[in-house]
């Protein structure tokens, strides 16, 4: 983006959460319809979740809080789920991913990974217990809900959608550009 | 917060909702037109190999169903032949309307559809929604073009139900991700056994009484209670759900067909 002027870097940048936004939106027609096509093993995953660990990471408070308070909207006016459940978990994992980052900045692919896989399995005990506020019976013990490759496959897609974010960062200027160097690390 | 909305609005929607369901759930719509072409093509083009083989197994499969057809004509002629001569009086029968699924639900622990009729085709909060194979769920959440379903398998979902073969009744609930149901507070005395088949009772004239909701796939007595243990499995595989069939209560089928 060395071809724009100064005014013309400021909008793109302030673009950004509406390619944020926009980002979610294909997500969530992939997952909604397209999805119903490929096997069953590969529909287990949460689109959002990395997002908003990304976003808890990276953003500041009230940027953050808007977004993801809009994104988990519209993520829960395409489920059965109640209106709030969403927007009640997804707001929790914003605030723990943004008190996470004060300890641990993950920006190394084994960090992010990590840190993907650790929130999978703490949503695991978090979704049971929010759902229950709202009259729905996830149970925490089922088989269902530990099941490992779905545990797995959140932390790799997870982790996909964080590159994704990162380079969406880098082509709006929200992050400055750097000149890559032998040992830097492709976050 | 959350809680509030949750009180305040079940299944209601404002109108920036349904803005945003409507913009959401047209371009659900069109990407799930294209979607169901290309596997429409693959399916027909690419799939061939077996068809002869296919057709030669549901040519025989026709034939054997047309002797039963013939044969359950001659029961329901019968059976209004003797309804006549008891004077039952014929119920009124429920209307049913097609509608397309466009999407299926974002999260892995939740199962609800959105199909595309809406306040402008008649539908309202709490219909049945049923498919050729047997019950599908209930409409949650509607707005002028489209509609949400919650299936029977969803966390949220309860549903009266009987046991075809020895007609104990009980309530099905969802349990979402491992798509299969458990059917609650049947005594341990009464008769429920492996591949026992559930159908709809016509409870609160939701659902037609007699459409298959799907079979017993585990029973086990709990030895320090009263109930049984049952999980059954859903007739409609709703991952591959493309069209179903709206029930419209007697009432207000005149106002469907209009």
């Amino acid at each position: 983006m060395y071809f724009l002027q100064g005014n013309q870097k400021k909008l793109l940048t302030n673009l950004n959460p509406l390619f944020l936004t926009f980002f979610v939106l294909i997500l969530i027609l992939f997952k909604t319809t397209a999805e119903a096509c490929v096997p069953s093993f590969f529909t287990g995953w949460d689109l959002l979740l990395p997002i908003v660990i990304y976003l808890g990471q990276r953003r500041a408070i009230w940027e953050g809080i808007l977004i993801v308070l809009f994104n988990s909207h519209l993520y829960s006016l395409n489920s059965s789920a109640p209106i709030g459940l969403f927007v009640c978990y997804y707001l929790g994992f914003f605030f723990f991913a943004r008190l996470v980052a004060y300890i641990v900045y993950a920006q190394t692919p084994i960090s992010v990974f990590t840190l993907l896989f650790l929130v999978t399995i703490l949503a695991r005990f978090v979704l049971p217990l929010i759902s229950q506020s709202f009259d729905q019976s996830i149970f925490i013990l089922s088989w269902a809900n530990w099941n490992l490759w779905n545990l797995i496959l959140n932390s790799v897609l997870g982790f996909f959608i964080y590159l994704v974010l990162g380079q969406l960062d880098r082509l709006t200027l929200k992050v400055p550009p750097r000149s890559i160097t032998l040992g830097d690390n492709i976050l | 917060m959350a809680l509030y909305i949750h009180v305040h609005r079940q299944g209601r929607t404002t109108w920036i909702d349904s803005g945003i369901i409507s913009i959401t759930g047209a371009l659900q719509s069109g990407v799930s037109g294209l979607v169901q072409g290309v596997k429409g093509v693959v399916d027909h083009y690419f799939l061939l190999v077996d068809a002869k083989k296919r057709n030669e197994e549901l040519e025989s499969e026709v034939s054997a169903l047309r002797s039963k057809v013939v044969s359950q004509e001659e029961i329901l002629l019968e059976n209004k032949r003797l309804q006549d001569q008891l004077s039952l009086k014929a119920k009124e029968k429920e209307t049913l309307l097609a509608a397309k699924v466009v999407a299926h639900d974002v999260s892995p622990d939740f199962l609800g559809i959105r199909i595309d009729r809406g306040l402008s085709h008649g539908v309202q909060l709490g219909m049945g929604v049923i498919h050729t194979n047997g019950v599908v769920g209930r409409i949650h959440r509607v707005t002028p073009s489209y509609a949400d379903v919650i299936t029977v398998l969803d966390p949220s979902s309860n549903m009266d139900v009987i046991i075809q073969r020895s007609r104990a009744r009980g309530i099905l609930s969802g349990q979402s991700k491992s798509l299969t149901g458990k059917l609650k507070y049947v005594d341990r005395l009464e008769d429920v056994m492996v591949d026992d088949l559930l159908v709809s009772t016509d409870f609160g004239h939701i659902f037609p009484k007699g459409v298959m909701v799907g079979t017993v796939t585990g029973v086990s007595p709990n030895s320090n209670g009263i109930l049984q243990s049952i999980s059954v499995k859903s007739a409609v595989d709703i991952y591959r759900v493309e069209e179903v069939f709206l029930v419209f209560p007697p009432r207000q089928s005149e106002k469907a067909i209009n």
